[in-house]
């Protein structure tokens, strides 16, 4: 057994491998296994059982590990039939286990109903039977009242004082089980390990970018986990975050609001509290770093001075707030005075991929896409996303000729990792055509003494 | 009122975890052994 418990952990597969003495049973496990049995005959030791009786066996075997690894593997290719969320947590020399379970059966679980129950399996890693792990104890309730499909049934279980043992190398193992059909043997729903008891909050971090020109509250998610026991208050050290709700029992899960309009420009950072406690005795912190920057996000057109008949290069700068990971955007020009547009990737660019798209050309369109690679995002900061360039025209008219965005072909966007349109200011950008007739105020010659 | 607008990446973890819980989770299985040391 203990061969096959390395073998599967290696695997990374997800079973548990426990031994009991037969005669001094914990719990009422070695009920589930003469259920399953289901015979008056004679049984051989050793007794093996799977998934509470879903597959047993008895006796001697010619391979054991080819045995139990049959059982194993199939008992592996079934679904779970529930979701369990445990903790344990020592009280004195005691360990005391939270559970909760959801039912994902088909049907409904009850004590009386179809004999369902939760049991808590606590093993000490030691070697003293005959395997390196030992069952110490077993406590179970029966589930009740009834539990619809798709209900949750939540239950603390402790067990009785377990001396000598060492508590470094106890752990425990949560199932639930009932009778499925109408035969005799029981079959699990599903079991989880536990852990010890503890606050969580995901994400640990927030990382905003605001707007400062179309400034937008923001909601953040905030997941709490813990045991079912838990309730919880949250408070922020500054003003512009507030938690919704700001207290609760631990299923409930709270927002965190940024509210832009109380930022100041730049940076500035908030820390999020959550205290968690449970009636009986235990109390937990975790906290939530908030970090917001609150600027303009600007995408603007340069200003380039040309010769007629030359080419000109005109810049498309970006004033990032670096949560943006693509960004689309149309020109149009007078094709009268430039042409022939080819884009090509900025300075600042960084690792994005360039789409362009010049079939409008002739009409004054040109078009660009950048995308940068899954989940990255443009530097904070002032950004040479592209350059495009055109021919200008030897017979130009005027002193300059604008380029001004557009939305056709491509329509103007900005978004986010996870492809969330972004709000910007567009500005228009010009070029300056050099040779055009310079005006100059005409000179005065002015005479010794001032006339 | 301002428009209150789910931020990008903290809603793309709950959305994870929000698939991860509505599908059937892998199975643990537990093996038991009932022995008799000699």
């Amino acid at each position: 057994m203990d061969a096959l418990a390395s073998e599967y952990a290696n695997a990374a597969k997800s079973v548990v491998f426990l031994e009991q003495h037969v005669d001094f049973p914990m719990g009422k496990r070695i009920a589930r296994w003469w259920a399953a049995y289901n015979s008056t005959a004679p049984a051989y030791l050793p007794l093996v059982m799977v998934d509470s009786g879903h597959r047993i066996s008895s006796g001697s075997q010619n391979d054991f590990k080819a045995t139990y690894r049959a059982l194993v593997d199939a008992e592996l290719a079934r679904p779970a039939q529930g979701e369990i969320e445990a903790y344990t947590r020592r009280v004195g020399s005691r360990m005391r286990v939270y559970a909760r379970l959801r039912n994902a059966a088909g049907t409904a679980l009850s004590v009386s109903g179809n004999d369902a129950a939760l049991h808590a399996l606590v093993w000490e890693d030691a070697h003293v039977g005959v395997t390196n792990r030992i069952v110490r104890a077993a406590p179970w309730v029966g589930i009740y009242p009834d539990v619809a499909p798709q209900g949750e049934f939540t239950a603390t279980l402790e067990t009785s004082d377990l001396p000598g043992v060492n508590w470094n190398a106890l752990h425990t193992v949560v199932v639930a089980d009932c009778l499925p059909g109408p035969g005799p043997a029981y079959d699990m729903l599903q079991g989880a390990l536990a852990e010890p008891a503890a606050l969580a909050a995901d994400p640990q971090t927030v990382t905003l970018a605001f707007d400062a020109n179309t400034l937008e509250d923001r909601a953040v998610p905030v997941r709490l986990v813990g045991p079912y026991v838990l309730n919880w208050t949250a408070v922020a050290d500054v003003p512009w975050i507030a938690v919704t709700p700001d207290s609760g029992s631990i299923s409930v899960q709270p927002a965190l609001e940024v509210r832009s309009g109380m930022l100041s420009p730049g940076w500035q950072q908030g820390v999020v509290t959550f205290s968690a406690s449970s009636e009986d005795g235990m109390s937990f912190a975790q906290t939530i770093a908030v970090s917001a920057f609150s600027g303009p996000r600007v995408v603007r057109v340069g200003t380039a001075t040309a010769a007629r008949g030359s080419t000109v290069s005109v810049p498309v700068e970006f004033s990032a707030l670096g949560d943006e990971s693509t960004a689309s955007f149309s020109l149009a020009f007078d094709p009268a005075v430039l042409s022939s547009p080819s884009v090509s990737l900025g300075a600042d660019a960084g690792a994005a991929v360039l789409t362009t798209d010049t079939s409008q050309a002739a009409g004054g369109h040109v078009a660009a896409s950048l995308g940068l690679p899954a989940g990255r995002t443009f530097d904070q900061g002032k950004l040479q996303l592209v350059v495009v360039s055109f021919s200008v025209a030897s017979e130009a008219p005027g002193q300059a000729t604008e380029i001004i965005w557009a939305d056709q072909p491509v329509t103007r966007q900005i978004t986010g990792v996870t492809g969330g349109a972004l709000t910007a200011t567009y500005l228009d950008g010009a070029v300056l055509l050099a040779d055009a007739p310079i005006v100059r105020a005409p000179r005065r010659r002015i005479a010794p003494g001032g006339r | 009122m301002r428009a209150l607008r789910l931020s990008a990446l903290p809603l793309a973890t709950v959305l994870l975890a929000g698939a991860a819980a509505g599908q059937t989770a892998a199975r643990l299985v537990v093996f038991e052994d009932f022995m008799r040391p000699t």
